[in-house]
């Protein structure tokens, strides 16, 4: 389990969240902890992805008004 | 749901009413109906009792802005589950506690990730506040995030009920009855 946990906090999940899965985890199975896990560094994963149009968008913005 | 019965009861063209009939004049929507039939929506001459009358209509475009406002502003059934939730496990509400009132009245196994994400939906709209409690050995060192509802949340909530209440009311498939 501690590689489960450790792909949490590699991925940024929440240490609340982290600390609900390993608390609810302890009266639950592997296959449940893995799903709750794969399932929070998804979220994590998409929520990051759709922030980055954003931010490249910024960016550019940026350039531009520097340029002109 | 309310977008669907807006436009079944929109017979006569007529947003202002099929609003009101639904919604039973919630005034944040009410408002916005009246601005929007005020400006943005065209007019139709319809049959109105007695003599003919002009009624706004309810067009595509201002279809899917109701859409647009209702999925920011509006309580999806998930939030209002969460919301609840909190409010039946009461101060010692957080991801675990949560996860398990619904598990135990959805009949249904929660995922705390999808909690988590609703909870953070429902802070950004100002319906909860959240705190960060003590780090507990049983959690490997982590802090539990503890929420409370607050009174805007509260107030939608029993909006949304109610809502929820008169839209459910007389459906003749849902009281186990044939459409």
């Amino acid at each position: 389990m501690k590689a489960a946990f450790r792909l949490m906090a590699r991925f940024g999940v929440p240490e609340p969240l982290i600390g609900d899965i390993v608390e609810a985890g302890e009266k639950h199975s592997a296959l449940w902890v893995w799903t709750q896990v794969l399932v929070a560094v998804g979220r994590i994963t998409v929520t990051a992805v759709l922030q980055l149009p954003l931010d490249a968008d910024v960016l550019l913005q940026r350039r531009l008004a520097s340029c002109s | 749901l309310v977008v669907t019965q807006v436009i079944a009861l929109q017979r006569p063209g007529n947003l202002d009413s099929a609003l009101r009939q639904v919604l039973g004049g919630k005034r944040e929507i009410m408002e916005y109906a009246s601005a929007v039939s005020g400006t943005m929506v065209p007019s139709q001459r319809v049959y109105n009792g007695g003599g003919r009358s002009r009624l706004p209509i309810l067009t595509s475009g201002i279809f899917f802005f109701i859409i647009d406002e209702m999925s920011r502003e509006a309580l999806g059934s998930y939030e209002l589950m969460v919301l609840l939730a909190v409010l039946r496990v009461g101060r010692d509400a957080y991801g675990v506690t949560i996860a398990r009132e619904l598990e135990e009245t959805s009949r249904r196994s929660v995922l705390i990730g999808s909690v988590y994400a609703a909870l953070e939906r429902l802070e950004n709209k100002g319906l909860i506040v959240s705190s960060i409690g003590e780090p507990t050995a049983e959690r490997g060192g982590r802090a539990k995030k503890y929420v409370k509802v607050t009174a805007k949340g509260l107030r939608e909530t029993r909006e949304a009920c109610r809502t929820f209440t008169r839209l459910l009311r007389g459906v003749p498939t849902l009281e186990g009855k044939l459409a």
